[in-house]
């Protein structure tokens, strides 16, 4: 008879011994898949940004599955909510937001429509990463006659901090051990080689800002605090009269004067404001510096931001440094910058005279 | 050679011994700054441990009796009325300044008008259930209440929500926005026509959405209200002056209401993210009301009641693509919308009109604060299709900060009638708690 081209008598004689064994073999194949399913399953978190998204990969290592809802460029007040949010949400075991109210315009309305309980502040998934950090410029009074970008638990921009990511860190570990218990030890161990990691390079960044203590500089918008607090250095004024408020040419007026009586010699600012800083630090002599304020999901995380960071602090109030931190130099990142920003004196000339701390 | 022994050890000894004292002295000196600056920077991480230890620590045992009382006096018994947990509030005023060679029936144009105070309370009911409130106040009319709803979340299962009182009707992309929530002035003034600037309902409404794949959504909603009437507070259009939502009105006074009398509606819509800063909306929805009643008068100024079947389809596309990092982009979306209503007396059919309208609308985003932007539409009127009506304008919109918005708006206007034109400046001012929500 034939089939397909073969007569059936020319298949070669069954093996039972061999076919029971391959059997057998494919059997526990499955079942072992199967056991180990839930034990290999990673935990799924959703971070509103990068660089909670990088302590929670430093910590949870391949234990968790990390996104990250922005990009670290955006401002976090004014995140529109795109549908891919919802989907993460609402599949998501562990949620981590930056608090002290950052994510206030977005972040409620998203937690309540992805229908996750498991995340919502309450639920085990939950983390608030500002939990027992302490805030900084918490207002007096809580009036929008200070400013309308007013945050009543205090400043959000503690992630600038080193001691404070280690609260951060610890944080992120405890959730992750609240809802994976199973991978307490290692959550627990890569938590001590990531505060170990950041004293290490907090001592490097200390090392290298030391000279410039007490350094005068000028923010575009409250954001510095906790970098000025960590490293001693002062922040005389902002370009923003009040949070949240443009500036109006007698404020930028009034601030080029301080400026000079205070002999800043550096004006920090993100990017979309670089053109105002650029031209503030042109008319007081000072370098402009376009920073972000977070690292981005396309670097290489918080440590490596900060290097960049202070590398920028350190090269214009430092004694002409060059060195950026323990791993790399500036111009890294994507579109060939650092990941902290690209600087940019205000005279468009370099003077390496004026890079020196007072 | 036995002397030549001692004279290179000491020539070794000289050469070699020196620099390696130096070179640990180095190292060590190396050493202890790094050592130094780590125990400095352990020493200011326990501080500020202890610090934040010490702020979560409570005083005392006595703490949470001493805690100030407020909303009640001080000696209060207890916490059940603390307005701890009152609803958020929030007030939004809109003022706006319309100009107009327009005849105007309502006393709106050409003067200063308070067009709407909308104060809104906000909080959970329960931990299955939330409830929103919000009253409109306006100079001549007073008091309405624009919308008041349970809305039932935890409560079902998946994503399901439940909306339950009186609401904004899920309609179309702009008819459940409030005025001072648009993006212009006034609703389109083919919404205005078909369905009266804005579906409002008293009834039930069912919400769901499901996630097709890692970057797009799927929602849905159906309801069930008295009926289907529009609520606006336009300064130009068809709807101008001042249309409440009065649904189902005169039927209960009519007699028995019906099944038939009943208004159902439902929406569905995607929205699919194309790119890191675009994404793509596209949305159906149907307003239905098998039988009302309507009033109209007769030659001798009495009046008479006709049944009144009202059918209204909508499509709706919406392209955004916006940077998030510099709040520079645009927007663009156009609705289109079919009107049927019939009219008859006891059953014999006095009247079918079918009407079909649309609009598009754009808007540059400058950065954070400035856009600009145009609109234009037109309709055959739902009442005559013989009629037509269109628009078009621009306007440029500056957001002081989050909190404060002024928007100046120039229309031109093409009716039956004469040609008009129509000039607005708009200030819309936000206190209090409100949320962006979620842009579906």
């Amino acid at each position: 008879m034939a089939f397909l081209g073969r007569r059936v008598g020319q298949w070669p004689a069954p093996n039972i011994r061999s076919t029971l064994r391959t059997a057998s073999r494919i059997a526990a194949s499955i079942l072992s898949a199967a056991i180990a399913a839930p034990l290999v399953a990673q935990v799924n978190v959703v971070t509103t940004t990068p660089d909670l998204a990088d302590v929670v990969r430093t910590i949870g290592g391949d234990d968790v599955d990390v996104h990250t809802l922005t990009t670290g460029e955006e401002d976090l007040h004014l995140v529109t909510v795109r549908p891919s949010f919802l989907v993460q949400v609402h599949r998501a075991d562990v949620f981590v937001q930056l608090g002290f109210d950052a994510e206030h315009a977005w972040v409620p309305a998203l937690l309540q429509k992805a229908k996750n309980r498991a995340v919502r502040p309450g639920g085990a998934g939950f983390c608030d990463a500002s939990v027992g950090v302490t805030p900084l410029q918490v207002p007096a009074s809580v009036t929008r006659d200070a400013g309308p970008d007013l945050h009543p638990r205090g400043n959000p921009h503690y992630n600038l901090d080193p001691r404070r990511m280690k609260t951060v860190a610890r944080n992120v570990r405890d959730c992750l051990v609240r809802v994976d218990e199973a991978h307490r030890a290692g959550y627990f161990e890569r938590h001590a080689a990531f505060e170990e990691a950041i004293d290490r390079h907090h001592a490097t960044w200390k090392k290298l800002l030391e000279p410039c203590r007490g350094s005068a500089f000028i923010e575009n918008h409250r954001t510095w605090i906790y970098f000025a607090d960590a490293f001693d250095l002062r922040i005389v004024g902002s370009l923003e009269p009040r949070p949240g408020l443009p500036p109006s040419a007698k404020h930028l007026a009034d601030i080029i004067e301080l400026a000079k009586r205070e002999n800043v010699r550096l004006v920090v600012a993100r990017p979309r404001f670089a053109e105002l800083a650029r031209r503030v630090a042109k008319d007081c002599g000072a370098d402009a510096r376009i920073l972000q304020i977070g690292s981005l999901a396309s670097g290489r995380g918080w440590l490596a931001f900060m290097d960049d960071i202070v590398a920028q602090f350190a090269s214009v109030l430092g004694p002409g440094v060059s060195e950026a931190g323990d791993d790399g130099s500036r111009d890294r990142d994507v579109k060939g910058r650092g990941e902290g920003g690209r600087g940019a004196r205000g005279s468009g000339e370099p003077d390496r005279n004026r890079s020196r701390c007072p | 050679m036995p002397v030549r022994l001692p004279i290179l050890l000491m020539v070794w000894t000289s050469s070699v011994v020196p620099h390696a004292f130096a070179q640990t002295n180095e190292d060590l000196q190396r050493r202890i700054e790094e050592l130094e600056l780590r125990h400095r920077a352990e020493v200011d991480a326990l501080r500020e441990e202890l610090r934040t230890v010490t702020r979560n620590v409570p005083d005392g045992v006595q703490e949470s009796e001493s805690v100030p009382r407020r909303g009640l006096s001080e000696g209060g018994q207890t916490t059940v009325f603390d307005n701890l947990f009152n609803p958020a509030i929030s007030v939004i005023g809109d003022f706006v300044l319309a100009g107009s060679d327009q005849d105007d029936a309502f006393d709106r144009l050409n003067r200063f008008t308070l067009r709407d105070v909308e104060v809104g309370f906000v909080g959970r009911v329960d931990p299955f259930a939330s409830y929103q409130v919000y009253l409109h106040i306006e100079e001549e009319t007073g008091f309405e209440i624009e919308e008041a709803y349970l809305f039932v979340d935890d409560a079902l299962p998946d994503t399901f929500e439940l909306k339950v009182g009186h609401y904004s009707v899920d309609f179309g992309k702009f008819s459940a926005l409030h005025d001072h929530d648009l993006p212009m002035l006034d609703k389109p003034q083919v919404l205005q026509d078909y369905v009266g600037g804005s579906l409002r309902g008293t009834g039930v409404e069912l919400h769901h959405w499901t996630g097709l794949g890692e970057t797009s959504t799927l929602r849905w909603s159906a309801g069930i209200t008295n009926g289907i009437q529009g609520d606006a507070h336009s300064m130009f259009g068809p709807a101008a002056g001042h249309a409440h939502s009065h649904d189902g009105e005169g039927v209960d006074s009519f007699g028995k209401r019906h099944f038939e009398n009943f208004a159902f509606h439902g929406r569905a819509t995607a929205v699919v993210e194309l790119g890191s800063a675009a994404t793509l909306q596209v949305g159906a929805s149907i307003a239905y009301q098998p039988k009302a009643v309507r009033f109209f008068e007769d030659a001798s100024m009495q009046p008479f009641r006709r049944s009144f079947e009202q059918r209204i389809t909508g499509l709706d596309a919406t392209y955004r693509n916006v940077d998030e990092a510099t709040g520079r982009g645009f927007v663009l979306v156009g609705e289109a919308l079919w009107s049927t209503r019939e009219l008859s007396d006891d059953g014999i059919d006095v009247s079918r009109v079918g009407a079909f309208g649309g609009h598009v609308y754009g808007e540059a985003y400058l950065g954070r604060q400035w856009s600009v932007g145009a609109t234009a539409g037109s309709f055959e009127h739902a009442e005559d299709a013989s009629e037509r009506s269109s628009d078009y304008g621009a306007f440029a919109t500056w957001k002081v900060d989050e909190f404060n918005r002024l928007r100046l708006e120039a229309r031109r206007f093409q009716d039956p009638g004469p040609d008009s034109f129509g000039i607005s400046m708009q200030w819309t001012v936000i206190l209090g708690t409100h949320g962006h929500g979620i842009p579906w």
